[in-house]
């Protein structure tokens, strides 16, 4: 048996967190999914829930995804994060770059395709 | 020693008492009033002329004892003058009336047997026609002619260093002027192109500043546009995964929310365009 794979999705939009959740478990990418639709509470949970994967949305009131990323790096959390925004800026992509748990980044909206070479990407890993 | 070796040495003492001062003389005048001084102690005379042509006469001193020296820059030139200056042979010939200047005629009236002593030479590019009146009161003999061509010689020499060094300080005046012209012209220039550079600075400073608004808001844009939008496509990217009550109850009502406000956030981002380039004086089809 594989281990089984744990998903926290972070966006402030509920219905992004629909969709993706939706394209997850058609995809069994996961066997459990939680979703916070505010990055505060969703660092607070973090410890707790223990996720192998945090989908992360950029573009959020009080506490953006970056932010949320700098607090992970300070608690030298080091759980895996796939950055999911809508903005197609290349400065977005390129400043990614510099936060090493950061796995992959992808543009809004996901598919089944894009889901299933996420699953392939990061199988030797899970 | 004899009378005439006595007379000799003392003429050569005056002479060169006379090259000394002329060495010191700076202008056409004062090379006059020197010889003028000296020209006593040199021979007797009662007119000394001594005539400078190239193309045209240029300078002419007459002497006499009477008047002193006259200085002509534009002399005319005397019948016997003319006629040297074609056939260049000296003479001696008895005194005409017309063998003297205007100013001299009146006082020359009275010589006893007055000869017109002449003589031509060229001396640095100037033809030169010197002559001497004398009479029984002031005999000239040939015995003066070697001290004669000294002083010619010493004269016009001098006349040269005096005209190059007018030519000199004109040039040089020239030149100042030419300098200061151009010291003028450059800073002209400079202040041309230092206005033009603060021209282009403020220039790049407004277009970096104006970049800077229209890549924020681009950025801006470009998120929240494509927000709404995302969720609708993703929608769409499920809508199989539902049956038709399923879609028609949960997934279009949510699809319904999602346009509404992407139809919010144009009409934003519209004001919002419209907004800053008001602010920053972006026109359409004006270019500064």
């Amino acid at each position: 048996m594989t281990k089984l794979l744990k998903i926290m999705l972070v966006d402030d939009q509920k219905m992004a967190n629909f969709i993706n959740k939706k394209l997850i478990e058609v995809t069994q990418f996961a066997d459990e999914i939680v979703d916070y639709t505010t990055p505060e509470a969703a660092l607070s949970a973090v410890k707790e829930e223990k996720p192998d994967l945090i989908f992360l949305d950029l573009n959020m009131p009080e506490i953006n995804g970056w932010n949320f990323l700098d607090v992970l790096k300070e608690r030298n959390d080091p759980t895996q994060v796939v950055i999911v925004t809508s903005s197609t800026s290349n400065i977005d992509k390129e400043k990614a770059q510099n936060y090493t748990q950061v796995v992959d980044f992808l543009i809004k909206p996901l598919n089944k395709n894009t889901i299933l070479s996420l699953k392939n990407k990061l199988k030797p890993a899970c | 020693m004899n009378l005439s070796s006595a007379k000799y040495r003392i003429t050569y003492e005056a002479f060169s008492k006379f090259s000394y001062n002329l060495n010191t003389v700076e202008t056409f005048e004062d090379l006059g009033k020197v010889t003028n001084k000296h020209l006593k102690y040199l021979f007797n005379f009662k007119m000394f002329r001594i005539l400078l042509v190239a193309e045209q006469p240029v300078i002419c001193y007459t002497f006499s004892k009477s008047l002193g020296v006259n200085i002509s820059f534009f002399e005319t030139i005397l019948p016997y003058e003319e006629e040297l200056l074609i056939h260049k042979t000296p003479g001696v010939l008895p005194l005409q009336p017309d063998n003297l200047p205007e100013y001299l005629s009146e006082k020359f009236q009275t010589l006893e047997n007055g000869k017109l002593w002449m003589w031509y030479t060229t001396l640095a590019n100037y033809k030169v026609c010197f002559s001497i009146v004398s009479d029984d009161s002031s005999p000239f003999s040939h015995n003066d002619i070697e001290i004669l061509n000294l002083l010619v010689d010493n004269i016009v020499s001098r006349y040269v260093q005096i005209q190059l060094t007018e030519e000199l300080k004109n040039k040089n005046i020239k030149l100042k002027e030419a300098i200061s012209e151009i010291e003028l012209k450059n800073k002209e220039i400079e202040e041309i192109n230092n206005n033009q550079q603060n021209i282009i600075l403020k220039r790049t400073e407004e277009l970096r500043f104006k970049n800077q608004k229209l890549l924020e808001l681009s950025k801006l844009n470009a998120h929240n546009l494509r927000e709404p939008l995302s969720r609708i496509m993703g929608f769409l990217e499920i809508a199989d995964l539902f049956n038709d009550v399923e879609l028609r109850n949960e997934i279009f009502p949510k699809i319904k929310i999602s346009t509404h406000q992407l139809d919010q956030v144009f009409r934003e981002v519209v004001a919002q365009s419209e907004n800053v380039a008001a602010n920053y004086n972006i026109t359409e089809n004006k270019h500064d």
